[in-house]
């Protein structure tokens, strides 16, 4: 449903940060992109959302090249960030409808939804209060409901477990797991081992925006003929990171 | 265009939600404006005359005829008087009158001379001849009392408060009892058949108001366009760092722009918003300042907004349209600022620079006196200031008012354009990577 083939991205005036990247997100699976702070994984979410254009390589989403299509790839999609906020004078049950009209949802339908996010989540109680008013849990809980209104088929989460604790860190990956059983291909990015383990079908280890090793995360394992997880990456990180 | 209704509805409702912000927005700034106007000339008064209130203009023998005017006119609604005999005035001494003229007081003096008097040197002989003494003689076909009546004003040249009320006095009552003079008596000196034949004016409503009328839009040509314009950029920018800046820095822009709708249909929705609110606040300024000049009844020569400021339905609607087209330029100027810089910071501190151009606009205007060359209505905003003076001076033509708002329709529309093709490449993020 997501591919992406070498694709690179260079600003002007600096340097490249996302090098000659390929990789492919089927449906019903999850794939994860996992590397340190700066490695390149939000601009490669961004490329796919149609946020950024990528300077060379194509990227389709459900087959449409997002170049072309972008707000046709918008309705395909559910996006999340850490760096998107909601607005903080709003409360949850009116931004709920805001996006519902915006994805051109039907009242009704929207409000059937609304009330299923809300329980799913817990967000009933705080439906009416303003958004600053609530904690980073329960922003994050709203955020990731209203990305997913207009139900997508492909979900791009760039650190969805980030500053959470661990109560709700476990609810959000419970309902990534779910999502990826009802078919949606999620992309993650995460800089934890455990989430990336426990959750990804396929994972890609980013170092300096190249992808420098992936698959399983068994597979990575033996790869490098390291113990854990966490030594297979930092093993990849070593041998792959250019000191600048 | 569903789509920006949607963005526009939603923006809207915001605003209103938070009434305090709405206060803000839409009446705080024309209030203060309206107490600033009427505080500005008690304040020029006290540090002039050391008296928060106007001295009374006191009237030094005045005849008959003056007492009857200021009885059947308005003047003493404006101004009040005390009246002083000609023995009163020469009981007092020099420093004694002195130190009145100096604290504000305005003597009038009603003297009868001849053309031969030089008045350079110093004042003429107390005359006991009054002007309707003048009359019987013009009656009696005595043409050499021509231009011998004649009414001293004396007070402190060296306040500007006293000589501008002393100035004002005299075009203004003095004019109107000039008039009155040659209408009442007059009927004598035609009854014996002297002179041309004087033009009686029929009471009406509708007369006296376009009399203050003329007088009041003169002041409110130099005061009231750069106000407008000072006040809308103040709202467009005050919204435009709030509904575009502020949410591009929080990352809620992103959101918006991660949904199927266009980028030109979340900017027009935002135009849309910031227009509305900004129309609605300049019309309030408006009528604010509307309701400043009509319960300006003492009608102060320092009033900046002087009593009885009017325009015809006509112009009232050309002032709107040109204030209309006016803020879609400040807006689409606002927006193009935002999109281009990247810095919350620099946006802000940019946002503030065009305020000072039209400080510096308002007090060219308010001190103008020469008529708009042709080139000023082709610089735009400029041009709005220059139209609605125009339009307040009874001189407004269909060319220059074509002429500057086609100029501010085209630039506008270029500047809305330009936006929209760099907010379409425009990220949250296209530094990039800082998170990643």
């Amino acid at each position: 449903m997501i591919e992406v083939r070498d694709v690179s991205k260079q600003y002007q005036k600096s340097a490249t940060v996302v090098e000659h990247v390929s990789f492919t997100v089927e449906k019903g699976t999850i794939f994860g992109l996992l590397g340190p702070n700066g490695a390149g994984k939000t601009t490669i979410m961004q490329m796919i959302a149609t946020l950024l254009a990528p300077t060379s390589g194509v990227i389709t989403v459900c087959d449409l090249p997002t170049t072309a299509n972008a707000r046709d790839i918008r309705r395909l999609l559910g996006f999340l960030t850490t760096e998107i906020k909601l607005d903080p004078v709003s409360t949850p049950d009116k931004l709920f409808d805001f996006f519902g009209e915006l994805y051109d949802i039907p009242a009704d339908e929207v409000a059937q939804r609304k009330e299923k996010s809300f329980a799913r989540f817990g967000i009933g109680p705080f439906a009416n209060k303003r958004i600053v008013e609530l904690s980073t849990g329960m922003k994050q809980k709203i955020s990731i409901a209203i990305s997913l209104i207009h139900n997508p088929p492909v979900i791009i989460f760039d650190e969805p477990t980030n500053g959470l604790d661990i109560l709700t860190s476990r609810q959000v990956m419970d309902y990534l797991l779910e999502l990826r059983e009802e078919g949606h291909a999620i992309l993650l990015s995460t800089h934890i081992f455990s989430v990336a383990e426990a959750l990804c079908d396929e994972i890609a280890i980013i170092v300096d925006g190249r992808i420098v090793g992936q698959g399983t995360a068994k597979d990575l394992i033996e790869k490098t003929g390291t113990a854990t997880f966490e030594d297979a990456f930092f093993a990849l990180y070593t041998e792959n990171h250019k000191e600048k | 265009m569903r789509a920006a209704i949607t963005i526009f509805r939603w923006e809207f409702k915001k605003i209103l939600s938070n009434w305090r912000k709405t206060l803000l927005v839409f009446v705080v700034p024309a209030l203060l404006l309206l107490i600033a106007l009427n505080l500005f000339p008690l304040i020029v008064n006290y540090l002039s005359t050391g008296s928060l209130q106007n001295r009374p203009i006191i009237l030094l023998n005045p005849p008959e005829s003056f007492v009857a005017f200021t009885e059947q006119s308005n003047t003493s609604t404006i101004y009040s008087y005390t009246t002083m005999s000609k023995s009163e005035y020469n009981r007092l001494s020099d420093d004694e009158r002195k130190e009145m003229i100096e604290d504000g007081s305005i003597f009038l003096r009603f003297s009868s001379l001849t053309v031969r008097d030089n008045i350079q040197d110093k004042l003429p002989d107390w005359s006991d001849a009054t002007i309707e003494e003048q009359y019987e003689k013009l009656a009696n076909h005595d043409t050499d009392v021509e231009s011998t009546a004649t009414i001293f004003i004396m007070y402190n040249a060296n306040s500007y408060s006293v000589s501008a009320r002393a100035e004002q006095f005299s075009e203004t009552v003095l004019t109107k009892y000039s008039t009155y003079i040659l209408e009442t008596m007059g009927q004598d000196y035609l009854a014996i058949g002297g002179g041309n034949s004087f033009k009686i004016n029929e009471f009406n409503p509708f007369t006296t108001v376009l009399n203050h009328r003329s007088t009041a839009n003169q002041g409110a040509a130099r005061v009231l366009p750069g106000i407008l314009v000072l006040l809308m950029y103040y709202c467009v920018y005050s919204l435009t760092g709030e509904i575009l800046a502020a949410e591009r820095e929080r990352g809620f822009l992103t959101k918006l722009r991660m949904t199927p709708i266009s980028e030109s249909s979340l900017l027009l929705g935002k135009l849309l918003t910031i227009l509305v609110v900004g129309m609605f606040s300049s019309l309030i300024t408006f009528l604010i300042l509307f309701i400043s000049s009509w319960v300006n009844r003492s009608n102060n020569a320092l009033s900046l907004l002087p009593f009885g400021m009017l325009l015809m339905p006509s112009q009232l609607i050309l002032v709107i349209v040109t204030l209309f087209i006016s803020c879609l330029l400040m807006i689409a100027i606002c927006f193009l600022f935002v999109v281009s810089l990247k810095r919350m910071q620099d946006v802000l501190i940019n946002l503030q620079l065009p305020l000072v151009l039209f400080l510096i606009d308002f007090f060219a205007q308010l001190f103008r006196y020469s008529d708009p060359v042709l080139l000023e209505y082709l610089i735009p905003l400029h041009n709005t200031t220059i139209v609605i003076r125009d339009i307040f001076l009874s001189q407004e033509t269909p060319f220059h008012i074509i002429l500057s708002l086609s100029i501010n329709a085209i630039v506008g529309w270029i500047v809305f354009a330009r936006t929209t093709r760099k907010f379409k490449k425009m990220s949250h993020s296209n530094q990039g990577g800082q998170n990643d």
